[in-house]
């Protein structure tokens, strides 16, 4: 097992190396210059050039690729913001942790709220309780982030003046990012959870549980569950990933200092380095979020860990075989 | 007194367009220690009939319409859930048709036997483990593989561990529904000579629910058939196979090749089972019997006892008594 994680984290290495590639060619043939837009209109040739040189932008597309390749191999050093000329790095640890907090509470709370709503919305299907989870959850997921984020806080922070309205400055600023993201995520888990349940259900080993004498309750917990929610992690694997990125509606309306108005900021005033890294941290966090789910599938379903774990199965038999 | 007597049993299955009549008004009775074979063709109620006993028939939609199941003297129908929980797997237990799907597949199997014995044995953990062991090993397979997976086995292995789960509380009752139409044939003699040594050893009554009358007669002591939902004759052993009534009966046996003669084809029965959601008001048989007389398609015939513990429902067989 340890040996499959080991081989998935070495993969990482040339699909992360291709994400650098790619990323830094679309913005090296984005239109519009940089060293333009930080000069502003007063300029000579002679401040370009000096400009340009000083951005490392005075070479060619390889010059650049191999130098900005080079510092990261070497020094970790993605360039620093054309801007404020803080080193890319730093600002990006800076804001991680915020925009991690943000999702990992999300994520947590969207789970908690949506297994447990999928789980009774399967059980009791056509009930009063199904038709009202799968209609609130149809309908969060109809309502777009940029329409319930702003509501909420005219209710929240306008009206009610419960809440603040922008910034980070207690705890009670997490709340309203953390719900209008949470609602998102509740809607699908709970879809997800309760399809799953009702296909996991109706299995002949449900029946054949049942048949053990076991109260429904007990067959769902101990049967159940562990089949139904294979389906739920894929989906909250690849969601927290995309969360991890810096939901970036959420953190514009909210002025949350995270990932996602870090990325917005650099797409704006063309800092490509800004681009260059934020890209590269989330695509990062994509790899390596598929490699956990694909761990915690193997915790989950035994089927799969065989799969991962054939070779080491293999040997075994033989020394069985050796020592008859 | 019998040990589980069914009668007049119906059950239905309500959808929106109509409603199927599954089994229709059925009486079966089985001793203990005794095993009834319940023969019929797809369709015919023997699984519904099956899963009524345990009240496990899937509500909505099933319904059961009518009758009463006795099992120890009791109405297994009014029993509250929690009752038939106690009963279900410990004192009747049933083995279901495809291996393949009957055991989870991602618990280990040692766990999904001792879990079974765990619920009706007031023990611990650790007992339930050995005992589930000592069952494994009584259907012959090695205990080192009860942590294994149901994956890693084959499907007459995981056959074997359904069987074991459902004998691990030994059960008064066993309920083997197709147990061996999954299986290839070499493997279904194995499943079939170790359900009997079982079934002797702890003195189980058994229903067997097949369609292979050769397997009928090699295990069981009584022998119901059933057609659309209906029991049409209902004999011994030896009534059933010496003295067959029921056209349809006959036309069952008509249909295995015999050994001893050398036959090109052979002589099924023609036509199908009539659709249970619009059965005839006469006998449900009568349309594909060649017997048929004009008296058939008048009305249902009566259950009559031909001879002592021989039923049948057929009128040709009444009118020539």
């Amino acid at each position: 097992m340890i040996k499959y994680i080991i081989k998935r984290l070495l993969l990482l290495i040339p699909v992360l190396l291709g994400v650098l590639i790619i990323v830094f060619t679309i913005t090296y043939l984005t239109p519009g210059d940089p060293v333009v837009s930080l000069l502003g209109s007063s300029y000579t040739p002679e401040t370009y050039a000096a400009k340009a040189a000083e951005m490392g932008l005075d070479k060619g597309y390889f010059g650049q690729l191999g130098t900005y390749i080079f510092n990261i191999f070497t020094k970790f050093d993605f360039g620093k913001s054309y801007m404020t000329n803080n080193p890319v790095v730093e600002s990006l640890m800076a804001r991680a942790p915020v925009t991690a907090k943000i999702a990992m509470i999300t994520v947590v709370i969207a789970l908690c709220v949506g297994i447990p709503c999928g789980i009774i919305a399967a059980i009791k299907q056509y009930s009063i309780l199904d038709y009202g989870f799968t209609s609130f959850a149809l309908l969060s997921s109809a309502i777009p982030s940029f329409v319930l984020a702003p509501v909420f806080l005219v209710i929240f922070g306008v009206k009610l003046k419960w809440l603040p309205l922008s910034g980070l400055t207690s705890f009670k600023s997490y709340i309203l990012p953390i719900l209008v993201s949470a609602i998102g995520g509740f809607a699908l888990i709970t879809r997800m959870t309760r399809n799953s349940m009702l296909e996991t259900i109706r299995q002949d080993y449900i029946r054949t549980a049942r048949a053990k004498g076991m109260r429904m309750n007990a067959v769902i917990r101990k049967h159940a569950l562990k089949n139904a929610l294979i389906p739920v992690i894929t989906v909250t694997g690849s969601w927290f990933a995309m969360l991890m990125g810096g939901s970036l509606i959420v953190e514009m309306i909210f002025t949350i200092p995270g990932l996602g108005t870090y990325l917005y900021s650099g797409i704006s005033n063309r800092d490509y380095p800004i681009i260059n890294g934020s890209v590269f941290l989330t695509s990062s966090i994509v790899c390596i979020m598929s490699i956990v789910v694909d761990i915690l599938y193997t915790v989950v379903d035994p089927r799969i860990k065989t799969q991962f774990v054939k070779k080491k199965k293999t040997k075994v038999k033989k020394t069985e075989g050796e020592n008859a | 007194m019998s040990l589980l007597e069914i009668k007049n049993l119906s059950v239905e299955y309500i959808t929106r367009k109509n409603v199927v009549h599954a089994v229709n008004g059925i009486d079966l009775h089985v001793d203990a220690g005794k095993t009834l074979g319940l023969v019929g063709e797809t369709g015919a109620g023997k699984t519904t009939t099956a899963l009524s006993i345990l009240g496990l028939l899937p509500d909505p939609p099933a319904r059961i319409a009518g009758g009463e199941i006795y099992f120890d003297g009791v109405n297994l129908l009014e029993q509250s859930d929690k009752e038939m929980c106690s009963i279900r797997g410990n004192k009747i237990s049933m083995i279901f048709q495809d291996p393949m799907t009957a055991l989870n597949p991602v618990l280990k199997v040692g766990d999904q036997i001792a879990e079974v014995i765990k619920l009706h044995n007031n023990c611990s953990a650790a007992e339930a483990t050995k005992k589930s062991i000592e069952m494994l090993e009584l259907v012959g397979i090695r205990p080192e593989r009860s942590d294994e997976y149901p994956h890693q086995f084959s499907g007459g292995m995981k056959q074997r561990v359904v069987i074991a789960m459902g004998l691990a509380c030994r059960p008064e009752l066993l309920i083997a529904d197709e147990p061996t139409t999954a299986l290839d044939v070499t493997i279904q003699a194995q499943v079939l000579e170790m359900m009997n040594d079982l079934k002797e050893k702890f003195n189980t009554a058994m229903i067997l629910i097949t369609h292979d009358l050769g397997i009928v007669a090699e295990t069981c002591d009584d022998v119901a058939i059933m057609y659309a939902g209906q029991i049409v004759e209902y004999g011994s052993l030896a009534h059933i196979f010496d003295n067959p009534l029921h056209p349809y009966t006959k036309g069952l046996f008509a249909s295995i090749p015999s050994l001893d003669k050398d036959v090109d084809r052979l002589t099924p029965i023609k036509g199908l089972m009539p659709d249970p959601s619009n059965l005839p008001e006469y006998c449900k048989f009568c349309d594909r019997c060649d017997q048929a007389c004009a008296g058939c398609s008048e009305k249902e015939p009566e259950y009559i006892e031909a001879e002592p513990g021989h039923f049948v429902r057929c009128l040709l067989v009444k009118e020539a008594m």
